[in-house]
């Protein structure tokens, strides 16, 4: 086993397109590091960097003290997991495991007792004698592992191991890889475009955005102390709500204008209250996560201050929680990467949330107690319709926006009355060590 | 018989008929010669029954040819495979230059005849241009072409440099079809160059290596016009020296068009469509070309 540490690295293409920009990143031995980002953010480059698969434009990289951006991928002792696996098709679960034995003129007998322990390990003992062609995509994903394990490498490297399957092995083989690598205590580099499984599997995550890295940290620090708008609004499912908001400062506490509305910032909810006092008065990217949201029917002591009022548009009941999508009157947060965000999920819900803030609609998402009885208002007569309709699970990560059809009639409806609890947990987003940026001119 | 019915033989109809005219009776009529003594110049020919075959049998001429072009085809396709791989090989890990791939079919671009005639000039003993080179590293002048013994490897060396661009081509188009995914895992499992020609490339190329194999191995049995003009130059006689490049077609065209003997020709013409038959078929067989572990 070993550490891996890239050391400024970068990945210029002729075409002078920067994938990888100046990547400092130290991975220690027997980590499960996960890179994670939207499509193109420099993940797989990085990734391939290390495999030895694409060349080191600038920086050093470097495996147990040694550098080797020169050293050929046939000497670096790494074993890789491909996307789509790259079995080899012309031989059989055995030979593609014993492949890289042989070549290390590994004696028969002793290839055939790694191949069938490491085999029975991982639930492959009857597939021995079968091709790739014959076996079903979940256990092709195991064969592709298998040939990584059994060389017993230094380094673990998966690039989007899991995106080829249906989502629930992807969910088994999510805490199955977790637990080879666990057992294995193998350093492992995981790239996925998935928060989700960089969130459930990874030691530390390095989130990525257009080759720069914004944020290595545990999934716990990066969900709850991320260190600018992008990690605030990739990590998280369904993602973090971002209003636009006016900082004040009300008989000796801040607030927030939310629209025309406005929430008071009680000091235990902002993890920074002295930093953010450069900003009262200033147009501030306020933050709170779904679940910190509660319906405030169910808490009819919150004072008045914490309370928000919108309207509900559409609620998913999911038994143990009721997800509700909301709409206030305010400004929603459109900054590029809010938008670079949406358009990964997509292209549409960026025309969408233009059109909404230009109509001072704010949809925010809320993660209420299955107790809610928040409801999408019914149909009434002479209701007024609405064009540019709300419903839509919009920024949730892995979810597809429900279907919209043109004769679907929303109609306003009695607004429900909602609160943001005040708990510690439910502090405004505030960044820790750049400056808050003010917003003052989104681009829009 | 319902409308579909005939709709489908309405629209079968021009095919059909192209298919009875140009491929089934020329092919019926071919064989109906070889059982017949026609000759040109009568222009009429009797039933014979199998004395042509006997006779074909009996005709030392005929197992010379068959032999002479057995030599070709061995020379010609074990040389023209090899090196074609090579360079297939070369430029899918190598290049992907347009130009390299363009000037490598170049040869195959140049008419045959006009070919020969340019290689019947350049190999002269006393004229020729390869002579005049060998000489100036102090090899002796080679008859090539006008010796027994060289002239088969002679003519197998032009039509190999002729065709191993092209067919050199088709392998790249193979190749091209093995995701690259595969050299990946197989350089990170630590596999030579070498390593992933033998294990990689080979296996999954072997349905087009064999489409390839038999494509040129029916194309080289096939060889006719550059023997007929490179050996015929300076006084020579087209097949010679001696009977040492009288191949198949050449002997067949004697046959037909020097000798008037349509019955006779039809016949070795036929034995030979048996022999590529068969040829082809082991070849498919021997190389599983009907399989393939991609996709």
């Amino acid at each position: 086993m070993a550490n891996v540490v890239f050391d400024g690295v970068s990945k210029v293409y002729d075409n002078g397109f920067r994938a990888v920009d100046d990547l400092h990143l130290d991975i220690r031995d027997g980590e499960f590091m996960v890179l994670v980002g939207p499509s193109g953010c420099g993940k797989t480059t990085a990734l391939r960097m290390l495999a030895g698969l694409e060349e080191i434009s600038a920086g050093e990289l470097i495996i147990d003290d040694e550098v080797v951006n020169a050293v050929p991928p046939q000497k670096r002792d790494i074993a890789m997991v491909f996307q789509n696996y790259a079995l080899y098709p012309h031989l059989s679960v055995y030979d593609n495991m014993a492949y890289g034995l042989k070549i290390q003129k590994i004696g028969k007998a002793e290839i055939r007792q790694r191949v069938e322990e490491i085999a029975r390990v991982i639930g492959l003992e009857d597939l021995l004698g079968r091709k790739p062609k014959a076996l079903s995509g979940g256990q092709r994903q195991r064969v592709a592992m298998g040939r990584a394990i059994v060389r017993q490498p230094k380094v673990f490297l998966m690039d989007e191991p899991l995106s080829n399957l249906d989502a629930k092995l992807r969910v088994q083989m999510r805490s199955e890889v977790s637990r080879i690598q666990h057992e294995l205590k193998a350093t492992t580099v995981y790239v996925t475009h998935d928060q989700v499984e960089a969130m459930t599997m990874g030691d530390r995550v390095a989130l990525m955005r257009r080759g720069l890295l914004q944020q290595v940290d545990s999934p716990m620090r990066l969900y709850h102390a991320p260190r600018n708008l992008f990690v605030a609004s990739f990590i998280g499912s369904p993602a973090m709500n971002l209003f636009e908001a006016q900082l004040a400062r009300s008989s000796g506490v801040l607030v927030a204008q939310i629209g025309d509305q406005v929430l008071q910032l009680s000091p235990e909810a902002v993890a920074e209250p002295d930093e953010l006092e450069r900003y009262v008065g200033r147009t501030v990217a306020l933050g709170v996560r779904p679940e910190h949201i509660e319906d405030a029917a169910l808490l009819t002591d919150a004072p008045s201050e914490r309370r928000l009022r919108g309207v509900v548009r559409a609620t998913e009941a999911l038994g143990s929680e009721l997800i509700a999508h909301l709409e206030l009157s305010g400004r929603p947060v459109m900054t590029d990467e809010v938008k670079e965000i949406a358009a990964d999920l997509d292209d549409s819900v960026i025309r969408e949330l233009e059109a909404e803030r230009g109509e001072s609609k704010l949809p925010i998402v809320a993660r209420f107690d299955e107790a809610s009885r928040a409801r999408r208002p019914a149909r009434r007569g002479g209701g007024r319709d609405e064009p540019g309709a709300l419903l839509r699970s919009r920024l949730r990560r892995g979810h597809r926006r429900p279907p919209r059809r043109a004769d679907d009639p929303r109609r306003r409806g009695p607004r429900e009355v909602l609160r943001c609890p005040p708990s510690v947990n439910a502090r405004p987003w505030c960044p820790r060590r750049s400056p808050l940026d003010p917003i003052g001119a989104p681009s829009v | 018989m319902s409308r579909e019915t005939k709709a489908a033989a309405l629209f079968l109809l021009p095919s059909f008929i192209g298919f009875v005219v140009f491929y089934a009776y020329p092919t019926l009529r071919g064989i109906y010669l070889s059982f017949t003594d026609f000759n040109l110049l009568r222009n009429s020919g009797e039933w014979v029954g199998t004395r042509n075959y006997q006779a074909m049998f009996a005709d030392a001429l005929f197992w010379n040819a068959l032999w002479v072009t057995f030599k070709y085809v061995v020379i010609n396709i074990g040389i023209q495979t090899v090196l074609a791989l090579g360079i297939a090989v070369l430029m899918h890990r190598l290049t992907s230059s347009v130009v390299i791939r363009g000037i490598l079919v170049l040869p195959w671009l140049i008419p045959n005849v006009v070919l020969a005639l340019l290689w019947m000039w350049m190999l002269d003993p006393s004229l020729g241009i390869v002579n005049h080179y060998l000489n100036t590293v102090g090899i002796s002048s080679q008859a090539f072409l006008g010796s027994e013994s060289q002239v088969i490897p002679t003519l197998a060396g032009i039509n190999i440099w002729r065709h191993m661009g092209y067919t050199a081509l088709l392998l790249f188009a193979g190749l091209m079809t093995i995701p690259k995914n595969y050299y990946e895992a197989a350089a990170l499992d630590g596999a030579s160059e070498w390593h992933m020609f033998r294990t990689v490339t080979l296996p999954l190329l072997r349905p087009v290596l064999a489409l390839v194999l038999v494509i040129s191995v029916v194309g080289s049995f096939q060889i006719f016009d550059s023997v007929q003009v490179a050996t015929a130059g300076f006084g020579g006689t087209p097949g010679g020296p001696g009977n040492a490049s009288r191949v198949m077609y050449l002997y067949i065209f004697q046959q037909a068009f020097e000798f008037y003997d349509l019955g006779y020709a039809a016949a070795l013409s036929v034995a030979l469509i048996v022999l590529l038959v068969f040829v082809a078929a082991i070849q498919l067989r021997l190389l599983r070309a009907g399989e393939s572990d991609l996709a």
